[in-house]
This record gives C-alpha cells, structure tokens and sequence, in this order.
C-alpha cells in the first residue's frame, strides 16, 4: 500500500512537471548539451578520430545503473521521446519548418504515428509552426508541451 | 516485469556433452573471453582488466576461468549488485548448453532483460565514420557497431542503438591526450549510445561522412552478441591508439556473433579502421549493402547547386541577415523559389553557427525568423541531387606501403628503399581518400649508395600531413600541412656531408588551395625549425612559403610539383630554395610506379620507385 501510494505520488508529479509550460529550463535529460561541449579543435581531432571522445558515452554505459533519462546505457523508455528532441532539437525545428525530413519522420513516429499517419502528423506540424514555437529561446521540453498540446486538439492525426 | 529465465532464451539446441577440460579449449569459450595466443605460447585474453575474470590468473588460463566462473555461478556470486549468471549472460548461457553437468542456477535477470529488449537486436551493421572535413590527420576515421532494430525499418534507423568503444578521458588536452593514448594512459569502455545521436555527432557538428556496413549475421549469432555485450560492457581494457582502438575492439565482438569470421587475429599488432572494414568486405557474403550519409557540408554543397548565381548570392545575404524580408529582392521572389533560397541559406547559417542550440540572443532571433518564414512557404523542400559519394573507404589502396627503386645525385647512383606504415599521399591513387592530402606515420627512408657502397639512413618521419582543400565560398576552408622528424637536411647534406646533415625538423604552413578542374593548385605559408648538429647554433629557424599544383585529372595517375622557399633568419643564417616534382602511377591495385625529382639548394636527385601496397 505504501508503495503504491509512493508510486501514485510520484506520477502526479511527473503529470505536474509535464503540463507546467516552461518552467524548468534546467530539466530534462541534458543530453543535448553534452554533445556541444567538447573541444573539437583540429588538434584534437587527429586522435579523436579513433579514441572516440566522450560525447555520451559516459552516459550510456552498459551496467551504469539509471542516471537521469538513461538506465544501464538506454534511454528509459519513458523518456525517450524527450531524449531524442533534445539531442536532435536544432535539426528538429528545421525539419518543422520545411514540412519534411528524417528526424521530423521519426519524431512523428515516436509520438505514435504509424507509416500511414507519419507525413500527415509532420505537415500539421507546420502547419502549426508558429503555435509551437511559440518564442525565440524555446527550449526542448517547452516544445514537446506545445507538440502534445497540440495533438490533442486532432486527435484522429493518431486514431 | 516479466520472470524470465535467463537459459529458455537459448536458441542453440543443448549439447551438453563437453568436460570442462575439453569445454575449456573450445573456440566458443576462447572467443567470448577474447582469448589470444600469447608471445611465448599458452593463451593470453587482450581484456586487460583483472575485474572481467573470476579467476586471479583468468587472463592467462582459460580453464581456471571456467573453473572459477562455474563456481561463482553455482554459488550466486553478487557482481555489482546481479546474480553472476545475470553479469555475465553469455557465460552462463554457453556454459548450460555445452559443458557436462554444469547445473546452473535458473535465474531471473530483470536489468539485463530490460536492456536487450531496449536493443532488440535483429541485424548488425558496422558503422565507419570518414575523416573530419578538411583533415587528413582524421583519415584513419572511426567504426563503431549498430544494433539493427528488429522492429524499425528504415524510416526509423535512427533509433537504433550503437555499441562504441571509447577511451576515458578525463581531460582532452592536445599532447597529454596523444601521449596517453599511445602508450595506453587510459582505459577503455563500451557504451550503447541511440545512432542519432552519433548522426549529429559525425555528420554535423564533425561535419564527417558516415558508412553503413549491413551485415549478414545469423539470428543465433546476434543474440550471443548481444548477451555478451552486456558482460562486455563491465570491462575496461586499456585503450591503445596503435592496435587497441575502437576498432580493433569491435573485432572480437564480430567474432562472437558469426564464429567462422576469425578477425580479431589479424589485427593483432595494428588496426586501422578502414583495414577493418576491408576485411568485412572481403568474406563473401558477408557485407549486404553499404548506406551512405553525407556530411552537413556535402548536403549544403548539393542543395547550394540547385541555385542560380543570383539566388546564390541572395543566399549567401540570408544566412547573416537578421530578417529574410529585408533582404531586397528576396520578397520577389515566388514561393518555390523563396523555399529553395532560404532552404540554402539556412544550410550556410547553420554551418557557420553550429548545431549548439544554445546560442546568443541576436542569434537565436535570426534563426527563429528564418524558420518561422520557412513554415509558412508551403513548398517541401527540393530533392537533393545525388551527392557523389567517392569510393567505398575500403576500396581504396592498402594501408601500407614498401618502395625501392633506383635513382642518382651529383655523387652517383643510388638505390633506394621505403617503407610507409600508413598512409597515403599526393602521389597514390586518391579514390577511397580525400583528395589532395597526405597523411604519413613512421615512415622509414633508406638509400644504398654505389660510390662509395655505403647504407645510408636518410629519414624517419614522424608525421606528415598536408591537406590541400578546395576554396568554396561558403564553407572557407583552410589548407594546412604538418611535418615533424629526423633525418637529412637536404639542403645542407652537400656541404657537411649527409652523415653530418642529419637533424630533427619540424615544418608548419597554413594557406589556400584552388579547384581548377583536373589540377588543385595551392599556396601555403612556411615555418621551418630544426635542432641538430648541422647547425652553427645547433638550431634553425625559419620562414618562407610554399606553392604547387596537383594535377589528378586521370583517375590513378598524379602530378605534383611544387617549389618552396625558406629564409632561416635564427641560428645558421641562409636562405632555401626547395623544387619537388613527382608522378605517381597505380596502373593495378597494389602497384605504384614513382617518377621523382629533387633540388634542395646545392642538392639533387632523381629517382625512380616501384611501390607495393600490403
């Protein structure tokens, strides 16, 4: 029973920091920004090449136990919407706006579109552009509310 | 979660019949311990990590560590924080199936279940990661393993996920880094990253082309390597730059999953990625089919040739334009032009900014009103033209090279004997490789000279790199070359005698490089430093500069001439005036024939080479 209640509390806690609009810039899986901090100067480059640098890769240890979004080096399945937008947030917002591509493609796939409803999803998107981005320093979790807010209003893009 | 024990995910029919004395030499157990044989007989693992094995001489005794992997598994041994049976999957699962009476326990491993079904691993693929744009010092590239989902076709490849062997690092400081990655200052890990997120990594903000290998792996085989990986993931084997690398790793890995492949043995003493996937594609049947992925930069170079020279222009104002619409005849423009245009012009924004999607204000606005014009142009964006992909990497020549041939100077005959590790340069056929660069390592110069008969050493190179990139307006790219090592100073060899000429030397240059069609013409910049004995000082120093022509219009056939000037002005003043002049001829595969020509001030030589790849 104290279990469930723990676990039932926690949801309400994740439903609450889902809906909030742009009240935690600092949440998130921090994904994205682990990829831009690295020194990719021509020095280094010349080993980098087969050391394979540390873009992640920390992170996504096998056996490393959960951290953030991840779990034993996967993205927890309940984040991986969010992860995925994070780390492919500047491609993403391109693809919105020209109506086609293969990251909007598969972002539309994890929000549950199926092949048949893939194109359909990524032009209503544009279609809605401005409605979703909705500010200049938008950030990933931000749009994903805007997104889900706006599915909502069609339901049958996803029936 | 569901209860699954670990040995119904078997798909191998039980033998069970193997002693543990004979179960102990099987191929199977030496494989999934990365067994090698050691130099001076027995077996040796190349998992450098004690913590991998049970047994305290596991590394070296494969049946001590059966012993002791059997005994920890029979006794549920916790290994960070799992039963021994669930750390270590593909033990257990190879053990129950093969060894006589090895009764052991049935378990329930909920985190290792939860990570395969993550995986799903239906298909594997390797993955090669060519040079950074522009730098030849990259072009030895990177692999790295992808585990092909079984439920995403390929609208959905980027979820996938990928197994990386990587090096870790603490801090990535130029010389520190190279030294400790030689001689092996850091461990290595395997981690299990999403393929989108090393699609942004490589082919945009490396601006690197990307290589997908899709192999032809057996069910049964992809499911061993996924149980192993996961034990796999616990090690920590030494990372070394030479022959311990991403892609030396992946190797024993590929061995597990189809057995008759025997890789890891012969990139033993050295792995060069592109050598790796050669030999992927050299097993008939091995290889299905080769994806290719086309750099931020290609792509924004192929879009960029649907644009007329005007609509090239107004591009070019977009990409640092705060607002599309005030740029003067932009607004004129219909829809399907303006998408066309402004598509353009954010592929150079992009370019010149990065994929940081943090950005300052003034920045991050731009961008906003750039994409929210483009959202409102209905037109989808225009198909690229097909982007010309080169050579397959592997296609290129071999890695490895030995020349001799004969030749004279103002002494007499010479004959003359080369032998380059890796990797190529200006005068070898560039298809598989970018084009004008040169790339060296260790490369060993020896000459036999006839009058008198005496072997003379004449050069040890450490590194040579040039890298001779087209100028393109938009993408502006540097040319550079980078030489450092010890041998004869040409230029002073009449005056001392070679003997006395030798030197360590160093040369750095920076400049530009022209397309002219069949030629790359070139200028660089000259700083020349060297310390030896041939010196007044026992150093110079110097600066001057450097042009030439690369001409490689026939595929397999090269000219390059240059002509170098340097004015020592510290330490042993004179001036240097330096003409090469060189044509290289690969009429088959793994043949090379070499015309060259030398004047180093007082010095000059010809000669002529036959060169052999291996």
């Amino acid at each position: 029973m104290k279990k469930f209640l723990g676990i039932f509390v926690l949801a309400l806690a994740a439903a609450s920091s889902a809906s909030a609009k742009g009240s935690h810039t600092m949440s998130g899986c921090g994904l994205g920004y682990m990829l831009f901090n690295t020194d990719n100067s021509m020095a280094m480059q010349i080993l980098a090449s087969t050391t394979n640098g540390t873009f992640g890769n920390q992170t996504f240890g096998m056996t490393t136990g959960t951290l953030g979004c991840t779990e034993d080096g996967a993205v927890k399945w309940a984040r991986r919407i969010e992860a995925f937008t994070e780390v492919n947030y500047t491609a993403l917002r391109r693809e919105m706006a020209a109506g086609e591509g293969e990251i909007v493609g598969t972002f539309a796939s994890l929000l549950g579109a199926n092949d048949a409803q893939r194109a359909g999803v990524v032009e209503y998107l544009k279609g809605e552009y401005a409605s979703v981005f909705t500010s200049e320093t938008l950030t990933p979790q931000q749009m994903l509310n805007n997104v889900y807010a706006k599915l909502a209003q069609k339901p049958e893009l996803l029936s | 979660m569901r209860l699954l024990p670990l040995l119904l995910l078997l798909a191998v029919p039980a033998r069970a019949e193997l002693s543990t004395e004979a179960a102990a030499q099987d191929p199977m157990w030496l494989r999934l311990l990365h067994y090698a044989p050691g130099v001076f007989g027995g077996m040796r693992s190349t998992i450098d990590d004690a913590t991998w094995f049970f047994a305290e001489t596991g590394r070296d005794d494969p049946r001590a560590e059966l012993a002791a992997t059997l005994a920890a598994m029979r006794e549920g041994r916790e290994i960070d924080g799992m039963h021994a049976v669930c750390a270590y999957p593909a033990r257990a699962a190879w053990i129950a199936a093969n060894v006589e009476g090895a009764a052991l326990p049935e378990v329930a491993c909920p985190r290792f279940e939860t990570w395969r079904e993550r995986m799903n691993a239906g298909a594997l693929s390797v993955i090669f990661a060519s040079a950074y744009l522009d730098n030849p010092a990259s072009m030895y590239g990177h692999t790295f393993l992808r585990l092909d989902n079984k439920e995403h076709d390929d609208a959905k490849r980027l979820l996938d996920y990928t197994v990386n062997y990587y090096a870790e690092t603490d801090t990535m400081s130029g010389l520190a880094f190279a030294w400790n990655s030689i001689v092996g200052g850091y461990a290595g890990r395997f981690s299990t990253l999403p393929y989108y997120m090393k699609v942004q990594e490589y082919n945009n903000i490396e601006t690197r082309d990307i290589w997908e290998y899709r192999l032809n792996v057996p069910p049964e085989g992809v499911e061993r390597l996924v149980r192993h990986l996961w034990e796999i993931g616990r090690a920590r084997p030494t990372y070394y730059f030479i022959n311990r690398n991403c892609s030396y790793h992946l190797l024993p890995l590929l061995d597990v999953a189809a057995p008759g492949l025997d890789l890891a043995a012969r990139f033993r003493s050295r792995a060069i990625p592109v050598d790796t996937l050669r030999a992927l594609t050299e097993v008939p049947g091995l290889v299905e089919r080769v994806e290719y992925r086309p750099s931020h930069e290609k792509k924004m170079r192929a879009r960029r040739s649907l644009l007329g020279p005007a609509e090239r222009a107004l591009a070019k104002d977009l990409a640092s334009a705060p607002s599309p619409l005030e740029i003067a005849g932009f607004a004129a423009l219909g829809a399907e032009d303006q998408a066309r245009v402004l598509d353009s012009a954010y592929d150079l924004f992009r370019y010149r900014i990065g994929f940081n999607p943090r950005q300052p204000d003034p920045v991050a606005r731009r961008d906003a009103a750039l994409l929210a014009h483009r959202a409102k142009l209905t037109p989808k964006p225009q198909a690229l033209p097909g982007i010309a992909r080169g050579e397959n990497p592997e296609r290129g020549h071999a890695s490895s090279r030995f020349a001799a041939g004969f030749g004279a100077d103002k002494k007499g005959a010479l004959t003359t004997f080369e032998f380059r590790p890796a990797l190529h340069d200006t005068l070898d056929d560039a298809r598989g490789f970018l084009r004008g660069s040169r790339l060296e390592m260790a490369t060993l110069r020896l000459r036999w000279e006839h009058e008198p008969q005496e072997l003379v050493f004449e050069d040890l190179t450490g590194v040579d790199i040039l890298s001779l990139a087209p100028w393109d307006a938009w993408s502006r790219p540097k040319s550079w070359k980078f030489r450092f090592g010890f041998g004869v100073q040409r230029d002073l060899a009449p005056l001392r005698g070679a003997a006395h000429a030798k030197a360590f030397g160093a040369t750095f240059g920076f400049g530009r490089a022209y397309d002219l069609g069949p030629a790359l013409v070139y200028a660089l910049s000259d700083f020349d430093a060297a310390l030896g004995a041939p010196f007044r000082d026992w150093y110079r120093f110097g600066a001057g500069a450097e042009g030439g022509v690369v001409v490689d219009a026939v595929p397999g056939l090269a000219v390059h001439l240059s002509a170098r000037y340097v004015r020592y002005f510290l330490g042993d003043p004179r001036g240097r005036v330096v003409f090469t002049g060189g044509l290289g001829w690969s009429p088959l595969k793994r043949w090379t024939l070499r015309a060259q020509a030398l004047r180093d001030a007082g010095h000059q030589e010809g000669r002529l080479s036959l060169g052999y790849f291996f």
